[in-house]
């Protein structure tokens, strides 16, 4: 009986393991997506429309930290700059703000 | 809200750091924050002649890099276009040395210039030096450049620094 029960859980386990991984992988994804869909609206308010800043969200895995990247053309750093005030009001703990700069300024 | 920003420079990265510095300070300038830049350097050997005489100790060769550090990188600032900001300079071990400053600045932000991509053994340690800041309540922001070749570098007389 109890071998029984003990082969079942180590036959289990594995499978349970993945699916609860891929719960919790799929739920940080989620995450990100609202953050980024906030963040968006943010710089979008901030800068009074639609710009030629990129966002993109990078959601946090156990060993490593979250990072929201901002990206602006050369020249346009000014953007990042408009944007970081809200960008950093809403950054949860565990993220990063990531500044990607043009080629050579 | 006055927010203090901390920008690390480690000892090679003053080409990055002076690429990506526009966005740093249009970051801060957007606050009305204090910005401090921080160059972190090793301990430097005293200079000698060829017949092993002390020339300058040890003393005074921290004192003759920071003040051609800090020269080179105000007029590189000056000569860009950019708002002046607060350089230092610190000698030692980079990741003691930046820990310290972060405990004596007390900065809300701390930004790090990304390391050379092909340094695996610099990028683990400012990896883990980051997740020792950011325990420290400082929020950190990570500036990516370009990758700046050596021949850029060459190209940039300011930036030759000892």
């Amino acid at each position: 009986m109890l071998a029984g029960f003990t082969q079942l859980a180590l036959t289990t386990a594995p499978v349970i393991a993945l699916l609860v991984w891929l719960q919790r992988s799929d739920r940080r994804r989620i995450e990100a997506g609202q953050l980024r869909a906030d963040i968006h609206h943010a710089a979008n308010r901030a800068l009074g429309g639609e710009s030629l800043l990129a966002i993109r969200v990078d959601h946090p895995t156990p060993w490593r930290r979250g990072h929201v990247h901002l990206s602006a053309p050369l020249g346009y750093e000014w953007l990042v700059g408009d944007v970081s005030p809200a960008v950093l009001s809403r950054l949860p703990d565990r993220y990063d703000m990531v500044i990607h700069c043009g080629g050579a300024a | 809200m006055n927010t203090r920003m901390l920008v690390v420079v480690f000892a090679g990265q003053e080409a990055t750091a002076i690429q990506g510095l526009p966005a740093v300070l249009a970051t801060a300038r957007s606050d009305r924050r204090s910005v401090r830049l921080a160059c972190f350097r090793p301990l430097p050997a005293p200079r000698v002649d060829r017949h092993d005489r002390v020339v300058a100790d040890c003393d005074r060769e921290m004192a003759r890099i920071t003040e051609t550090t800090t020269t080179a990188l105000t007029s590189t600032l000056r000569q860009r276009g950019l708002d002046p900001v607060e350089i230092v300079v610190r000698f030692g071990a980079p990741g003691r040395e930046v820990l310290r400053e972060t405990d004596a600045f007390t900065p809300d932000l701390v930004a790090f210039f990304a390391p050379p991509a092909l340094a695996l053994v610099s990028r683990l340690r400012v990896w883990a030096l980051r997740r020792r800041v950011a325990r420290r309540q400082a929020r950190l922001v990570l500036v990516e450049t370009p990758a700046v070749g050596r021949r850029q570098l060459e190209a940039t007389p300011a930036l030759a620094l000892p």
